[in-house]
């Protein structure tokens, strides 16, 4: 009688040095692609530049959260490149009580991307874990979950967060952002939840299980990676929505009543209440940082949706 | 009838829905804990805020505060199914009970809704099949960029930046408000208001949209007055909205250019006209109708910015009052009254989606 060997599967923990380099390949594969269409390729630049500006701002500026003003010198100044502007606005002027709309708006960019990706990324987490459970267990789980994902898409978004944000009768980033976070994940939920319903009848998942794969192993290693590609457009396209739901609040009057928190919807606020007639550009410069970077999101995502689908890849 | 069997259904999900709606008033509503509903009694004469307080007695038994949280709940359900969804306290309500501000302050929201999405679907549909039939042309780019930057752009900035743009050019116009006090005056225009506690409160009547109103009683000054307080939040509206559309019918339309059964309509040698109306552009609209759902979802949150930014006295005008004012009836009432349309909105797009295609299992 010969020997039987049975390949163990191996801890799902253990590093995969073979997977990640084919991986790293894939990437690049992507990458050279988005490059090829131009519109992509400049929202990639885009929002690479953004991030960048976090970075600057995390690192190297000192007071990056906190507008500074200048009481001696409260009426906004025009950026000298506008008609009756002067030098001693700069390069974006200044708006109400002083502050350096340049400086304010470079930090108003960390602040908003920090708390928009962190809303994002941990959504996507927290669904894609919750959605592939769901789609391949089925059962209860399931059902509860989709009629849960049914209410919350019931209640219009910001509606959602403005009541639950008076519920808690707090209004700062950190409940804003846990009620954010607490309504993004049924998106995700759902559409990993799609995906795992076809990928679990596929050939290689009955393989794994033939081969004696656990349930939390198959669902880790085998269904998840191939349900993610939506995932990713889904996630550079949310950037652009929940930065602006994010501003959108701030400016309505979520923004804990501070009104020296660099925040782009705060800074539009704060034009405003300048009076944005007479100091147009007090309005039209933030809102404009916060159109480019959604534009720019876009831009990344639609591109990143085409070559993804493999369709696409010729 | 198969249909009908279909509606039924749809209707009996829509149950379970609604009531996880309410649940989450509800427990939005009794967050802050049993001591909120007291505290508006409460002053300090009347000595400790609590529920042993036993002059706060009558408060108690009235909204049920010493029962288990799940008898609250039934007490609260049965409220609402008979009417009964509280008042609200914030300055723009005036202290009216939540059902009758909601029909004072809805049809308002209707009409931005509706203006804006006829006109959204009235521009959109023609212009995304002409961008198709002429992919990668210069007006295809054109309307691509716009519309990318139409769903791109946050509304309540584009509300502003209309204004600064409006003002700039008539500075006589004055364009927040839904309504000038100059031409409309409740002594001259009794049926344009109703009367809460003294203050008069617009409430248009037969149709309550002020434009229509005008028409029916024949007094044009309010007429041109109300056309102008309605065009900059619509077109604010119709920008985003639009943007949606576009690229919905756009990306339809190319799909489904694509097909089979398109290049045998082209090649039998059927004139251009049939071909793109009725082999492309019905199935290309097709799935769009799915789409009505989200894309109202998106417009309410819209109209929530606009009407804040354009002070239009809206359900969103009154939510977001309603918060900074604290009060507790508006933000439900709201809350639920648009969760409730959002869902006959949706069970509407799927029972149209359902009728439509005759290739969908019911």
């Amino acid at each position: 009688m010969g020997v039987v060997t049975v390949n163990r599967p191996k801890s799902i923990w253990r590093f995969d040095a073979e997977g990640w380099r084919r991986r790293l390949r894939e990437y690049r594969l992507l990458l050279r692609l988005l490059m090829k269409s131009p519109p992509a390729a400049v929202g990639l630049i885009i929002v690479l530049g953004y991030v960048a500006i976090l970075i600057y701002d995390q690192f190297f500026v000192a007071q990056n959260d906190v507008m500074i003003p200048n009481f001696n010198d409260t009426l906004p100044r025009a950026p000298f490149w506008w008609p009756g502007g002067t030098a001693a606005g700069g390069w974006f002027g200044t708006t109400n009580n002083g502050i350096d709309l340049g400086d304010a708006m470079l930090k108003a960019i960390r602040i908003d991307l920090m708390y928009s990706s962190f809303v994002v990324l941990f959504g996507a987490l927290v669904g894609c874990v919750i959605g592939v459970v769901a789609g391949y267990r089925g059962g209860l789980f399931d059902e509860v979950l989709m009629r849960a994902t049914d209410v919350t898409y019931s209640i219009p978004f910001l509606v959602f967060v403005i009541a639950a944000a008076f519920a808690f009768g707090k209004r700062d980033f950190l409940t804003i952002n846990a009620i954010l976070l607490a309504l993004w994940w049924p998106t995700y939920a759902r559409l990993v939840r799609a995906q795992t319903l076809s990928v679990k009848e596929l050939k290689f998942v009955e393989a794994a299980r033939a081969a004696g794969a656990s349930d939390g192993r198959i669902m880790l290693k085998h269904v998840l990676p191939n349900t993610l590609a939506p995932v990713f457009v889904q996630i550079s396209l949310d950037l652009g929505v929940v930065t602006q739901i994010f501003a959108a609040l701030n400016f309505i009057g979520f923004n804990a009543g501070n009104l020296f928190i660099p925040e782009l919807g705060n800074l539009i606020v704060v034009g405003d209440t300048a009076g944005f007639t007479s100091f147009p550009w007090t309005v039209i410069m933030p809102g404009l940082v916060l159109l480019i970077f959604t534009v720019a999101v876009n831009l990344f995502g639609d591109g990143l949706r085409d070559v993804l689908d493999p369709r696409a890849r010729r | 009838m198969r249909l009908i069997l279909y509606v039924v259904r749809r209707l009996l999900i829509l149950v379970p829905t609604l009531l996880g709606v309410t649940l989450i008033t509800f427990a939005l509503s009794h967050a802050p804990g049993p001591n909120l509903a007291i505290a508006v009694y409460c002053t300090p004469r009347l000595g400790a805020c609590n529920i042993d307080n036993p002059l706060l007695k009558p408060v108690v038994d009235q909204f049920h505060l010493r029962d288990p949280l799940p008898v609250q709940y039934i007490y609260y359900m049965l409220g609402l199914l008979q009417g009964d969804w509280g008042y609200t306290t914030s300055a723009v309500g005036g202290g009216m009970p939540v059902t009758q501000a909601i029909t004072i302050f809805f049809p308002q929201t209707i009409e931005l809704a509706i203006t804006s999405t006829v006109l959204a679907t009235l521009i959109g549909i023609p212009t995304g099949t002409i961008s198709a039939l002429r992919k990668d042309k210069l007006s295809d780019h054109a309307t691509r960029i716009f519309a990318l930057v139409g769903y791109s752009i946050p509304f309540f900035w584009l509300g502003l930046l209309l204004q600064i743009v409006a003002i700039s050019l008539f500075p006589e116009w004055e364009i927040t408000g839904g309504y000038s006090l100059t031409a409309m005056d409740p002594a001259r225009q009794p049926w344009a208001f109703i009367d809460v506690g003294g203050n008069p409160i617009l409430f248009s009547q037969p149709t309550h949209f002020l434009v229509l109103d005008a028409v029916v009683h024949g007094s044009w000054s309010v007429f041109f007055d109300a056309l102008k307080h309605l065009v900059l939040p619509t077109i604010t509206l119709t920008i985003g909205v639009l943007g949606v559309i576009l690229r919905m019918v756009r990306s339809g339309m190319v799909d489904s250019m694509n097909q089979d059964y398109v290049k045998t309509a082209w090649s039998k040698g059927l004139p251009d006209w049939v071909v793109t109306r009725i082999h492309i552009r019905r199935n290309a609209l097709l799935p769009a109708v799915t789409v009505i759902g989200l894309l109202f979802a998106g417009l309410l949150g819209g109209v929530v910015l606009v009407e804040d930014v354009f002070a239009w006295k809206g359900i969103g005008y009154w939510a977001t009052q309603a918060v900074l004012q604290f009060d507790p009836g508006g933000v439900m009432g709201t809350t639920l009254i648009f969760a409730i349309f959002l869902v006959l909105i949706n069970l509407f797009a799927d029972v149209m989606y359902a009728y439509l295609d005759p290739r969908i299992s019911l």
